[in-house]
């Protein structure tokens, strides 16, 4: 949409806000790309080594449906989050894999679904893998969303649940103990949320 | 009188101002008698909730927030999230700057562990070694002055490199405060490691072993002291650590002791690593050459550094912008703090201080 500042505005014919089907209907003009470069997306270098990685965990996880990809340098496998568990014990337990160390859950909010990232290390083999799940959600429910718990199989993932629980609003079904951990008692509304009137927000 | 004695289990509070807790943190402890029954940590006193605040903010804004997660070892969170940008624009930092942010976060990894040293030994009840660490300390933090102008919180790690090159007589000081720090060293460890009373209040204490270690998600120093060698510097170099030969203390026990002995061998390593770094550093740029908006391309990365207190790590996604849209941060105290239920079921009320400072944590990074 540009703006014309030539100073004979008056002689030009402004046409007001309209709906009307104009020539470049078809073209919706992006903010961003006003004014910088276009968005790019990151380079993938994912190395001869992860490959072999990606190969590896496709073949073993073959019967649950992964999604591979590449984030920069690490190997993702996306999964439903009904085969969330069995997927999660068959990278524990398959001999080659053996990703016994849980390093983070990473909850993203993109609006419509929320993406739960489970970043995985085997000590043995020296692997590291991303596993994300996203599951759809509604502004304003609570729970936001159901996710089984991964702390039967990883007792490391108990305090990552309870803080995911206590900024997102997630339950996570088979969880021991699903109490708030690091916001005070009595806190409203889950802060992590896009959702969150974080600018607005006044407490005093 | 009754026949049969009934278990009273009386619940004492640890509260969150007490000073062996080593910042705003409460335990709520059942004990019967002087036995721990069980503990509910709880958490949360210090969140400023620095993952949301870097929504709202520029790249080079999150750097200072980075910079107050872990307030002890601030060199080494600012490196980390410059890594996991840099990694997403794929930038080539320039060699001298790498050489001199290694530099940095080893002498920062030694101020680190000199102050646990300190506190430690504060919370077994010995006043002295305290003395001596801040002393030590404080020839540290002068040169951290003199290079970026403040003792702590420096922002001195930028996306692309350092914000501006050290002075001229870098080289030569960093080289007589190794001797001073060498002989220090020794000196903190004569104090303390060997005596009696420290012995035997750490020795057996607090005993976890590898595999279970490994479960709960220890990592850095109380994961090494259980046998387990993983170091970050080790089996994932980063930066030039590839070039340096040292080594990597782990301990065999897995008690207190272990978990407090592991740092001491570590800041030995620590002044090996400096200088070799002196030796190999050149002359050079100091940053590289990026626009001054950083605006990296979408997607997300994982960087992680070794910290002082363990693995450091930072799951970032960009949308393009030139704010992130979501910085997660893994704490190492955060998973070393999940041990301290199996670390103290079952162990007498007076140890209870003893195990929660080997673990050493900085509240900072456990609530964020």
């Amino acid at each position: 949409m540009e703006k014309d500042n030539s100073g004979s505005s008056e002689s030009e014919s402004q046409t007001p806000k309209d709906t009307s089907p104009s020539e470049n209907d078809g073209v919706k003009p992006q903010a961003t790309s006003r004014r910088g470069p276009p968005v790019q997306l990151a380079p993938e270098v994912l190395g001869g080594d992860g490959e072999a990685l990606s190969l590896l965990v496709s073949e073993s996880l073959s019967v649950y449906g992964p999604i591979m990809g590449v984030a920069v340098d690490q190997v993702v496998v996306q999964v439903a989050v009904e085969k969330l568990t069995v997927t999660a014990l068959k990278l524990r337990d398959d001999q080659r894999l053996r990703f016994n160390y849980f390093r983070c859950l990473a909850t993203v909010d993109y609006h419509q679904y929320l993406e739960f990232v489970y970043l995985l290390y085997s000590t043995e083999y020296r692997y590291q893998i991303m596993l994300k799940t996203s599951v759809d959600y509604i502004e304003g429910a609570a729970p936001t969303a159901i996710v089984p718990s991964l702390s039967e199989i990883w007792p490391a993932a108990d305090w990552h649940e309870r803080e995911s629980h206590d900024l997102f609003g997630v339950l996570f079904s088979g969880h021991p103990n699903m109490e708030p951990l690091l916001l005070y008692e009595g806190f409203e509304g889950f802060p992590g949320l896009k959702s969150f009137p974080f600018n607005e927000y006044e407490d005093w | 009188m009754n026949q049969e004695s009934s278990l009273v289990e009386m619940m004492i509070n640890m509260g969150p101002q007490h000073p062996s807790t080593h910042g705003v943190f409460r335990m709520v402890l059942k004990i019967d008698g002087e036995r721990i029954v069980d503990v509910e940590p709880h958490i949360g006193y210090l969140h400023r909730g620095s993952e949301k605040l870097s929504e709202s903010e520029t790249y080079s804004q999150v750097v200072t927030l980075f910079d107050r997660l872990d307030y002890v070892s601030n060199f080494n969170n600012e490196l980390v999230f410059c890594m996991a940008v840099e990694k997403l624009m794929s930038v080539d930092v320039p060699e001298r700057a790498q050489y001199l942010r290694i530099i940095l976060c080893e002498l920062n990894r030694i101020a680190s562990h000199l102050l646990f040293y300190g506190t430690y030994g504060l919370d077994a009840g010995a006043i002295t070694p305290i003395m001596y660490s801040f002393r030590e300390r404080e020839r540290i933090q002068n040169l951290f002055e003199s290079v970026t102008g403040a003792r702590m919180m420096h922002n001195f790690i930028r996306i692309g490199g350092l914000k501006e090159d050290v002075p001229t007589d870098f080289n030569h000081r960093v080289g007589e405060l190794l001797v001073k720090l060498s002989i220090a060293i020794d000196e903190c460890d004569t104090l303390l490691s060997q005596n009696e009373i420290f012995l035997s209040r750490t020795k057996g204490v607090g005993v976890i072993g590898a595999e279970e270690a490994l479960a709960i998600g220890m990592t850095g120093p109380p994961l090494r002291a259980s046998g387990v060698v993983e170091d970050v510097r080790a089996t994932d170099p980063y930066q030039l650590y590839d070039r340096f030969d040292f080594g990597i203390p782990v301990g065999t026990n897995g008690d207190a002791w272990d978990r407090y002995y592991v740092p001491m061998e570590e800041m030995r390593q620590a002044i090996v690593i400096i200088e070799q770094a002196l030796e190999q550093i050149e002359s050079g740029p100091v940053i590289a050459q990026l626009r001054r908006i950083i605006r990296p391309p979408q997607g997300a990365v994982f960087a992680h550094a070794e910290n002082p207190r363990g693995d450091l790590g930072v799951y970032l996604v960009s949308d393009g912008t030139n704010k992130p849209y979501r910085v997660k941060v893994r704490p190492p105290s955060f998973c070393n703090l999940q041990a301290l239920k199996t670390l103290l079921r079952g162990t007498y009320l007076a140890d209870a201080v003893i195990i929660l400072g080997s673990l050493d944590i900085i509240l900072g990074e456990v609530d964020r």
